[in-house]
């Protein structure tokens, strides 16, 4: 039971990486390599207010969404923007993500040095009966039903949403019917770092980071949306759920190495079975 | 066409100046080059810059007195970006190309073990930056380690915890090159002073979650719990054990809590908690109250473990070329195996295969804030503060 209990709140931590990423992903076909490093700026922002001002991390959620926001859109704008809409679209934006990726995690190391970091906060826990939660994974976890909650009614309840599905599916369409598709990426784009950001605040909460750790997430965070399901939120949760429950049992079963082994050997098995993901929709 | 070839032409001689100047000129005596390789970029580069650090104070410090053997002292520096198979390949470079005198270790226990075989291979005295004691069973006549072993690195905490009548004690550890050896050399030592080992794992380097290991640890309730591991362990453990409130008499966290980053990153959990420290910048070693004031003028910061071993690196070898009065290097290793003095860091000794013997690790641990030294008793500034109060107490 307590096993259980620690897989779905490590699960939660996972799904909220990975809903950030779907939407850039799932919705601009581009891949996004940046998205754990943007992360990581979210979790030394939060580090350093807390370090120089005694910041609360709820406070700089919402300054940490903001910055992210835009060094989202500025990618969007400067780099991405420029990506051709062609078969390659997929291979080039990871080619450019990857140097961006690389550019951001050695401007951090500069800034803040190779330490590792931490905020010591919210490090209680509660008890019901005998099970035992943890306060952070707790948090986070409501905190990623949120954000998916969020983003769904924002993709499927507002005009926004509605022009961003409409650009991602037939963006000459889209341009036909007045919508101005070279925004709708920018703001999507900045909407999905935004939430990298978040969860790095999160994260600074449960664990040590350093510059580096951006490359250790995004690959997790890969695994998930891939196993739940391409652009698919629900698939996200379903896929964090499942990888964070496999690492748990798996870790106290067979020991720590084949912990980390589950979550790819669930990303073959999904990948054999049904490739669009648990969750995924067929793309045409 | 003709402007691109200009420029071509341009870029060219610009690089062969660079690369003239990267040449030292030739003096009328002829320095002594020492030769090494380094983390300059890359992860662990700022871990490194203290080692760097060290050397560079040393070689400041003996041409001040004159040099050694009366000519001075040059480094040849290559940027290893922490990686093994790179470094190897420039202390190949250093030996065959430029021919240096003398080689010190790369930073890093895996780094520092790939060079020692290309410094073995030419016969060149090396004094490795490894804890790790299996880098001396290779039978390497020209290796020698300047750190203390990583097996020992734990007798204090497990001392303090035989004279408290502890009775059982949980080990774990990353599965990487120190805590490998750190975790059965505990082990053994545990079992040796009477205490019962009832949990023992090594999980995988970058592990975050713990949660997995301690549902063993609780149900085995430990008297003692040691973790052999780095800062973002340290932490996450520390953090899970509060989480999953599993209590303990006695808590030991590694190297993550002996650094001063850790009051910081640990916050008020962080206090009561034991680590095994290496060095520490007042301890009464000689010379180094004046290491440590030319460290902190030098760089604006307190020198670590890393910067002392480096200058005691340097100090050992300089010692032996001395008492040779030459670079012969097979000369100078057998002095070298003479050797016992104490250094800025700590006692240097080592056995006959080049493994550590001198260096004696202290125990300390934070308490109100301050991290104190609780063992050995001659060394220590405090009395240690056990068993430690329950998460729930504070």
């Amino acid at each position: 039971m307590q096993l259980a209990v620690d897989g779905m709140l490590l699960g939660g931590v996972y799904a909220a990486l990975g809903i950030g990423l779907n939407l850039i992903f799932g919705v601009m076909r581009v891949v996004n390599l940046t998205h754990g490093d943007l992360m990581m700026l979210g979790a030394y922002i939060t580090f350093s207010l807390f370090a120089a001002f005694g910041t609360s991390p709820l406070v700089s959620l919402v300054l940490v969404a903001a910055i992210i926001f835009a060094i989202g859109w500025g990618m969007q704008t400067v780099f991405f923007a420029r990506l051709r809409e062609d078969s390659q679209r997929e291979v080039l934006s990871l080619l450019l993500a990857f140097g961006l990726s690389s550019i951001i995690q050695n401007v951090a190391l500069l800034i803040w040095g190779g330490d590792f970091r931490s905020v010591p906060l919210f490090t209680g826990s509660w008890h019901i009966g005998p099970v035992v939660f943890q306060e952070v994974h707790a948090v986070t976890f409501l905190c990623a039903i949120g954000l998916t909650g969020a983003t769904w009614l924002l993709l499927h309840r507002t005009d926004f949403g509605l022009a961003l599905r409409a650009a991602s599916q037939q963006s000459d369409g889209a341009r036909v019917c007045g919508i101005d598709v070279a925004r709708v990426r920018r703001i999507a784009f900045g909407v999905g770092s935004a939430l990298a950001g978040i969860v790095g605040v999160l994260i600074v909460l449960m664990y040590a980071v350093s510059p580096q750790i951006g490359s250790d997430y995004v690959l997790k965070a890969f695994a998930i949306i891939v196993v739940g399901g391409l652009g698919s939120f629900p698939g996200a949760l379903l896929g964090g759920a499942l990888i964070g429950l496999g690492e748990t049992f798996g870790g106290f079963f067979f020991g720590g190495n084949m912990a980390s082994i589950v979550s790819f050997v669930l990303l073959i098995l999904v990948l054999l079975i049904k490739p669009s993901g648990i969750m995924g929709v067929q793309r045409a | 066409m003709h402007k691109r070839f200009v420029s071509i032409l341009i870029a060219f001689a610009f690089l062969f100046a660079i690369i003239r100047a990267g040449v030292p000129a030739l003096s009328a005596e002829k320095p002594i080059v020492i030769g090494f390789s380094i983390a300059l970029s890359g992860e662990s580069s700022d871990a490194a810059g203290y080692l760097r650090q060290g050397y560079d104070l040393w070689r400041k410090d003996i041409n001040a007195k004159g040099g050694l053997l009366g000519r001075r002292v040059e480094f040849k520096v290559y940027d290893d970006q922490g990686d093994p198979q790179t470094s190897a390949r420039l202390y190949e470079r250093l030996v065959t190309q430029d021919k240096v005198d003398l080689l010190i270790s790369p930073y890093g226990s895996a780094v520092a073990g790939a060079a020692s075989t290309i410094a073995e291979k030419y016969k060149m005295v090396f004094p490795a930056m490894a804890s790790t004691p299996a880098l001396a069973q290779r039978g390497y006549r020209y290796v020698f380690l300047i750190p203390a072993s990583s097996r020992d690195y734990y007798h204090g905490p497990i001392d303090i915890a035989a004279k408290m009548g502890y009775k059982t004690v949980a080990i774990m550890g990353e599965d990487s090159e120190y805590p490998r050896e750190a975790v059965p050399g505990s082990a053994e030592y545990a079992q040796a002073r009477g205490l019962k080992v009832v949990y023992q794992a090594l999980y995988p380097p970058k592990t975050t979650d713990f949660n997995s290991y301690l549902a063993h640890v609780k149900a085995a309730n430990p008297d003692v719990f040691i973790n052999a591991g780095f800062t973002p362990e340290d932490l996450g453990l520390l953090h899970d054990l509060k989480g999953q409130d599993i209590n303990v008499k006695e808590l030991v966290l590694g190297i993550g809590a002996s650094l001063p980053t850790w009051p910081k990153n640990a916050g008020k959990d962080g206090n009561y908690v034991l680590s095994a420290t290496q060095y520490e910048p007042y301890v009464n070693t000689p010379g180094n109250k004046q290491f440590v004031a030319e460290y902190q003028k030098a760089y604006k910061k307190l020198p670590d473990y890393r910067a002392s071993q480096a200058y005691a690196a340097c100090q050992v070898l300089a010692s032996a070329v001395q008492k040779v009065g030459s670079l012969d290097q097979t000369k100078v290793r057998d002095a070298i195996g003479q050797i016992d003095e104490e250094t800025v860091f700590n006692r240097f000794k080592i056995d006959q295969k080049g493994a550590q013997i001198g260096a004696k690790l202290m125990t300390a641990q934070w308490i109100n804030g301050k991290k104190e030294i609780v063992f050995p008793a001659d060394m220590a500034t405090a009395k240690y503060v056990l068993p430690v109060p329950a998460w729930a107490k504070r």
